[in-house]
């Protein structure tokens, strides 16, 4: 038995009608197969909690079902839900006691690589680490994500112009890290 | 610090895959004596393996089950939003007492022997305009009351 039909058969009689939403259950299991990788990756790295990342991960695709979700195109689609993930983050970055990457273990960030991979990123955990959560987040996308920098402050919230320059300092401040831990 | 013009060919190398061994030698001698290029390959390729490092542990979540979850709580916040009580309801009668007060006062206001029925109600040594004034703080009382005691719109 499929979810649809679960649900269908689960609904109570009187339940009201609900809007259907814009993706229907096979377009939207095509969309996460596509973007729940990368969407991991970005939440996993920027928050460095893997428990919170699958939290956050699950709560941002449900809230993407549940909004007005961009008319069809499947990057603008992508887009709004790494925008519904940058708020969660932020959301939690908020609330006292966040979960820092400090926190971390460097073996963490390198699970499953060679020794090479390892001492990269484990040379970039470091320097990620002693970023600000927001540094964080734009260098993924700009870096890891390669978002322009208008598509970045559409994700974020920012301005492009504020993008640019956070984008500078952050990259610049990055650098100094990067080659202070070689 | 003056951007180095080969920057964006690294760039595009780093994010197609095709660094270090996929790409032109030229490019590698390049970056082998650029600094700012170096720097920029040596990011690049390091946020792509930790993505691709990333990714690789990526939970096995079921999208049927988000799927789901979201209807579930769609099918709740409309449920909610049926339960919870309307505000049209109170300022409706609100409104309507009040224009009615006003047309009833309107019409019986020169029908009143004002002076008799204060003299009858009101204490002694008051005049017109003290019980008009103490008559509008009741009802504005009145008013700020009704409003208070409306449901909340977030419910």
């Amino acid at each position: 038995m499929s979810w649809n039909q679960a649900i269908l058969e689960a609904q109570p009689a009187a339940a009201p009608a609900v809007a259907s939403p814009a993706m229907d259950s096979a377009e939207f299991t095509a969309f996460y197969e596509r973007s729940a990788r990368p969407l991991w990756a970005y939440l996993l790295r920027c928050s460095g909690d893997p428990a919170l990342a699958e939290d956050l991960m699950q709560e941002a695709y449900v809230r993407f079902l549940g909004a007005t979700q961009p008319a069809n195109a499947d990057i603008a689609a992508r887009r709004y839900l790494f925008r519904i993930a940058t708020n969660l983050l932020r959301d939690h970055w908020r609330r006292p006691k966040a979960s820092s990457l400090e926190d971390l273990p460097e073996s963490f960030f390198a699970a499953g690589t060679s020794a090479d991979e390892m001492a990269v990123q484990q040379q970039l955990a470091r320097a990620m680490g002693q970023m600000r959560p927001r540094d964080r987040q734009i260098l993924w996308l700009a870096h890891a994500e390669s978002y322009s920098h208008h598509e970045i402050a559409e994700i974020t919230g920012l301005a492009t112009a504020s993008v640019r320059l956070l984008l500078f300092r952050a990259r610049k401040r990055m650098r100094k890290l990067m080659e202070g831990s070689r | 610090m003056k951007t180095c013009p080969q920057k964006t060919e690294v760039e595009q190398a780093v994010r197609s895959g095709q660094w270090p061994l996929g790409c032109a030698a030229e490019l590698r001698e390049h970056v082998a004596s650029c600094e700012q290029c170096a720097h920029e390959a040596r990011l690049l390729s390091a946020f792509a393996t930790t993505r691709e490092s990333a990714m690789r542990t990526a939970p096995a979540q079921s999208a049927g089950l988000l799927w789901w979850r979201a209807q579930l709580r769609r099918r709740h916040e409309a449920m909610e939003r049926l339960e919870r009580p309307g505000l049209a309801i109170p300022t409706a009668t609100i409104a309507a007492s009040t224009i009615l007060l006003i047309a009833v006062l309107a019409t019986a206001w020169k029908r009143i022997d004002w002076s008799r029925l204060i003299a009858a109600c009101a204490p002694a040594g008051w005049n017109v305009w003290m019980v008009t004034a103490v008559a509008a703080l009741l009802c504005g009382f009145a008013l700020v009351a009704a409003i208070v005691g409306l449901p909340d719109k977030r419910g």
